[in-house]
């Protein structure tokens, strides 16, 4: 009899390993689509990405699964919810999620070349606009509600300094008031201040020097917001340290192979940093500013 | 080489170039039309391909206008880039692209460096509003530009210029694709072609070589016939395999074997019979030779007992008369000779007349009954009832037919009898001569017609030149008739022949055999009356013998005779004398005869005067005729008789001769026709048949009385010429005629009573 039970608990002991090694985590990374018309276009985006950042995860037994929402709200939900496990997003949105569903900053990324940036504000070379004070009674072009250079950092800016910022149509007193306007790209804001549809715009200064030079010209920088960092990978603080570890090394490794470095480019993304005490103050400061951001 | 290798070769040499000829110029128009043809296809291509291509932009404008109007109505520049970039780059070969708002200012030209930013567009905006699109064709592309709008509300405008890039592309694939299919089927014509070419050439050949050989193979079998009808093998006939001129020459060349053939036998035969005719001839002569000398002999033995004085003058008498037998006997034979001479030559000609044939049977039975009775031989004449009065023939050549054939009978026949049938119908007279004679050897029966061929034994051979059948059987065929022998040998011999004989209407009754001349009887003659004095005869005879035989026989009969032997002598004898008749020998030399005849009648006085030419009876035809043109009266051909001569003096000077008081009954003229008619007792009509005949005609029953002539006949065959006569008179209601021929057997019956 003894030894029957020794055969079952052996044979047990035997299927064990194989159980364990055979379950991978899988660790769900949120992502905002950013152009709804297109509700595949950050599926495509990141997706080598992801493939690559799995291969790096295979031997820890970990497994990324990309998944979208449609905003930053259904964001903030999943992750409360445990059903995220990491982030990625612009500063700005990124401690939004921070704030409300304690994701932290571990990574910093490049994008589209610009390790931070910051808002510039600009008008028509002709405008009589000098200054950010210039700005009352007159309409400015923001890219999108969800664009963090071309709305939330300019916005919050704005209204740190005082002004009170209103979507066009809406203000009481437009003598007072900065009514905007969303172009929905950065173009467009710019052809906008161009051909008098706003009288001033605001996004990054990436995208400024983007502008067509004909178009570039034409305009004008009269202010300019703060630095922040341009782009960032947050994790949910309850996530193992050893996963920490793992996740950042993965994103790290990424641009030390040529199948990784293709997968950054190929999601517009230079490569991965780890943050500094420079940039957790940066971050620091953009927390502040975050709360200027007006309620939509 | 051979003939068919050679036909071969050039035939296929002429067929390659020709049809190489052919498929090079074939190759030319093909690929002519080929190009002109790729050329057409390929415009049309760029024509449909402009139409779809304009008609597609005209729709593209449209629905750019749907697609653009909410961004560019919103100003949207950076979706009008991307809806530039990611769909109207991707369907349009777009050069050049503006955007322009509703003042018509560009807001976007689609590039990132946006340099036609704010620029004006190049088209006026009313033109532009007016009108659902603009499209133009530039050099390489097009122009469009249209107002992009939703019912009246614009929301700006559009300018595109598309480059032909597109078009040429696709218009040279189209191209490309009509080259290439036609190229393929050219080059597939070209296969098929060479193809063609190749098996057309191979046909020829063959096609060649079998024409060649269709056409040497009967010439190589021509040739092998022609070898063997050259090795004088004639009986190998080439079969006729087409209907050809190939199978023309081949019937030609087996008519032409088997006329060689016939005439190559005929030849053999022609000279196997001038061999025996030269054989013939040989024996004929010596034949001839001993005829001519034994009369001559007896002429020349009795001239010479003649010149004796001791003669009796019965012996001179019968010297005389054996010198005439004999001369006569050579004239015959030398008449004959001239005869056959003359057939052979073709000079001798018929002269048919009409005359009386029961009359003409008649004189020709009496002769050669007489001759039959003198050797004891019995003579059978049996005309047949049907035989006409009057007939259209040569009588005078029919006579000498029937005497050679019956002088044959009873020289040939020795006991028995010979007998003479005549039958007539259908213009067809058959007279059959059979007789109880030697008979003819069968072997030598088919050359009895040969000339010089005699038959016979050698006493009977003796009597004869062999040329009397030849004479007969020409004188037949020149007739148009023919005649065939039969015999037994020692039974006797019949000869039957046919010739045409057409009948004429009644013939009158008058001798046709002239009164014989008997010139010993002659003793002078009487003039005409016009003509008081004796007739002056001038006599041209180069032979010496000929001159002084006709003097002393002319000086003798009374005449005045003048001798000329030239042409001068002549004319002045003549012109001196003006003599009433001249004999003239037109044989003088250099033929001074007929020229000096022709010169005579030029002078008035000898218009008229009788002219006697003499010549020889082998004239030819050149000579013949020259003659008839000499202006002679009559001519006398050698030898003549004095008898001719003395019948041409009676005639052209019209003059009466004078007999010996002894001969006077021989003078034929003075002598009644129907005297002369020596018919048989069984001949003649009763006095009851004459009267009864005379009340038939007197009463005009002609009906009645060609019954009673019929019963006449039937009861005495002897009758029937006289028969015949009585009912051609009756036939042509002759009544008188009738009682006139009956009228002597009346006073006959009177005369008895």
């Amino acid at each position: 009899m003894r030894l029957f039970y020794l055969i079952i608990i052996c044979f047990i002991s035997n299927l064990l390993p194989c159980t364990v090694q055979a379950d991978v985590q899988i660790l769900r990374l949120g992502i905002i689509n950013e152009r709804k018309n297109e509700p595949d276009y950050m599926l495509k985006l990141y997706r080598d990405l992801v493939q690559q950042l799995n291969q790096g995860l295979q031997a820890q037994q970990l497994k990324i699964e990309l998944v979208t929402v449609s905003d930053q709200t259904a964001l903030i939900e999943q992750v409360r919810a445990g059903q995220l496990a990491l982030i990625m997003e612009s500063t700005f949105s990124g401690l939004k999620l921070k704030q409300e569903a304690n994701m932290q900053p571990f990574l910093l990324g490049w994008r589209k070349g610009l390790r931070e940036y910051h808002s510039v504000f600009f008008t028509k070379q002709d405008s009589d606009i000098q200054q950010i004070n210039d700005l009352k009674g007159k309409t400015i072009a923001f890219e999108s509600l969800r664009s963090t250079s071309a709305y939330a950092l300019p916005t919050a800016y704005l209204t740190q300094a005082g002004f009170q910022i209103l979507p066009q149509g809406t203000a009481i007193n437009t003598q007072e008031a900065i009514q905007y306007l969303l172009a929905g790209d950065e173009q467009t804001q710019a052809y906008w201040v161009v051909l008098g549809k706003a009288q001033a715009g605001a996004f990054n200064n990436g995208d400024w020097q983007k502008l067509p030079e004909t178009l570039r010209n034409k305009l004008r920088i009269f202010a300019q917001t703060p630095d922040i960092l341009r782009w960032l990978v947050l994790l949910n603080e309850n996530m193992a340290a050893a996963h920490k570890t793992v996740l950042t090394q993965a994103f790290l490794d990424l641009s030390n192979t040529t199948k990784g470095q293709a997968a950054l480019k190929a999601s517009l993304i230079d490569h991965f940093e780890a943050l500094t005490e420079t940039d957790f103050a940066n971050l620091e400061k953009a927390e502040q500013l975050i709360q200027f951001i007006p309620e939509n | 080489m051979r003939l068919s290798l050679k036909y071969a070769l050039y035939l296929s040499v002429v067929n390659i170039i020709l049809l190489t000829s052919v498929f090079a110029i074939s190759e030319w128009l093909l690929w002519h039309d080929a190009t002109r043809l790729e050329n057409e296809l390929h415009q049309q291509a760029i024509t449909e391909y402009r139409q779809t291509q304009e008609h597609t932009l005209i729709k593209t404008a449209d629905y750019l206008s749907q697609r653009l109007f909410n961004p560019l109505y919103q100003t949207q520049v950076g979706l009008l880039n991307r809806i530039i970039d990611n769909e109207l780059k991707m369907w349009l070969p777009l050069e050049r692209v503006w955007v322009a708002n509703v003042e018509g200012f560009v807001i976007t030209d689609g590039t990132p460096e946006n340099s036609a930013f704010l620029q004006t567009l190049s088209v006026p905006l009313d033109e532009l509003n007016a009108q659902t699109a603009i499209l133009r064709s530039l050099e390489h592309g097009y122009f469009l530009a249209f107002a992009v709008k939703s019912e009246q509300t614009i929301a700006g405008y559009v300018e595109l210029e598309l480059n032909d890039d597109a078009l040429q592309a696709a218009v040279e694939r189209q191209s490309f694709s009509i080259a290439s299919t036609l190229n393929q089927f050219i080059d597939s014509l070209r296969n098929i072609g060479l193809f063609a070419l190749v098996v057309i050439l191979l046909l020829t050949i063959l096609f060649s070589w079998l024409v060649s050989v269709s056409l040497s193979k009967p010439l190589i079998r021509l040739r092998k016939a022609a070898i063997n009808i050259a090795k004088g093998n004639f009986t190998h006939q080439l079969a006729v395999s087409s209907k050809d001129e190939i199978g023309d020459v081949i019937t030609s060349f087996n008519i032409m074997a088997t006329d060689l053939k016939h005439y190559t036998n005929e030849l053999k035969q022609a000279k196997t019979v001038a061999e025996s005719a030269n054989q013939a001839k040989t024996v004929f002569l010596a034949n001839v030779s001993h005829e001519l000398r034994t009369p001559l002999n007896a002429i020349l033995g009795y001239a010479q007992l003649l010149q004796r004085d001791h003669l009796s003058p019965q012996q001179q008498h019968h010297g005389i008369e054996t010198i005439q037998q004999s001369g006569e006997h050579l004239l015959t034979l030398i008449n004959d000779i001239l005869d056959l001479a003359k057939m052979e030559e073709g000079h001798m000609a018929l002269f048919p007349v009409d005359f009386h044939l029961p009359n003409f049977l008649q004189e020709l039975v009496d002769m050669f009954r007489i001759r039959a009775h003198q050797k004891s031989l019995q003579f059978h004449y049996q005309p047949s009832v049907t035989l006409p009065l009057g007939v259209h023939a040569d009588d005078k050549r029919l006579r000498q037919i029937l005497i050679n054939l019956l002088s044959n009978a009873v020289k040939f026949t020795h006991s028995g009898s010979i007998r003479l049938e005549v039958h007539w119908q259908a213009d067809m007279l058959t007279c059959t001569i059979s007789d109880t004679g030697v008979g003819i050897p069968e072997a030598i029966l088919p050359y009895i017609f040969t000339p010089f061929q005699q038959t016979g034994d050698k006493y009977q051979k003796a009597e004869g030149a062999g040329l009397g059948l030849s004479i007969t059987q020409k004188l037949i065929e020149m007739m148009e008739g023919s005649i065939q022998v039969e015999s037994v040998l020692r039974k006797g011999s019949c000869f039957e022949f046919q010739i045409p004989c057409a009948q004429t209407h009644y013939v009158p009754i008058h001798t046709t055999v002239s009164p014989t001349l008997v010139i010993s009887d002659i003793c002078g003659y009487e003039t005409s009356a016009a003509h008081n004095s004796p007739y002056t005869v001038l006599l041209a005879e180069k032979n010496d013998l000929n001159r002084e035989v006709l003097s002393a026989l002319l000086t003798d009969l009374g005449f005045h005779l003048l001798l000329a032997d030239s042409r001068q002598q002549i004319l002045s004898a003549a012109l001196t004398t003006a003599p009433d008749l001249l004999i003239i020998d037109l044989l003088l030399p250099a033929l001074e005869g007929i020229q000096t005849i022709r010169q005579l009648r030029t002078h008035h006085q000898f218009a008229q005067t009788p002219i006697i030419g003499v010549t020889t009876a082998s004239a030819d035809q050149p000579q013949m005729a020259l003659l008839r043109s000499s202006g002679c009266s009559t001519f006398l051909y050698k030898p003549y008789t004095m008898t001719e001569l003395l019948q041409c003096l009676q005639t052209h000077l019209a003059l009466t001769w004078r007999f010996h008081a002894n001969a006077q009954a021989m003078n034929l003229d003075a002598i009644p026709l129907e005297v002369m008619h020596s018919e048989n007792e069984n001949q003649h009509l009763t006095a009851e048949q004459a009267e009864q005949l005379h009340e038939l005609a007197q009463m005009g029953d002609f009906h009645a009385l060609s019954h009673y002539l019929a019963s006449l006949v039937e009861a005495n065959a002897g009758l029937t010429v006289l028969t015949q006569e009585l009912q051609q008179f009756a036939d042509n209601f002759d009544d008188t005629a009738i009682i006139q021929r009956v009228q002597p057997y009346l006073s006959q019956a009177t005369t008895t009573l």
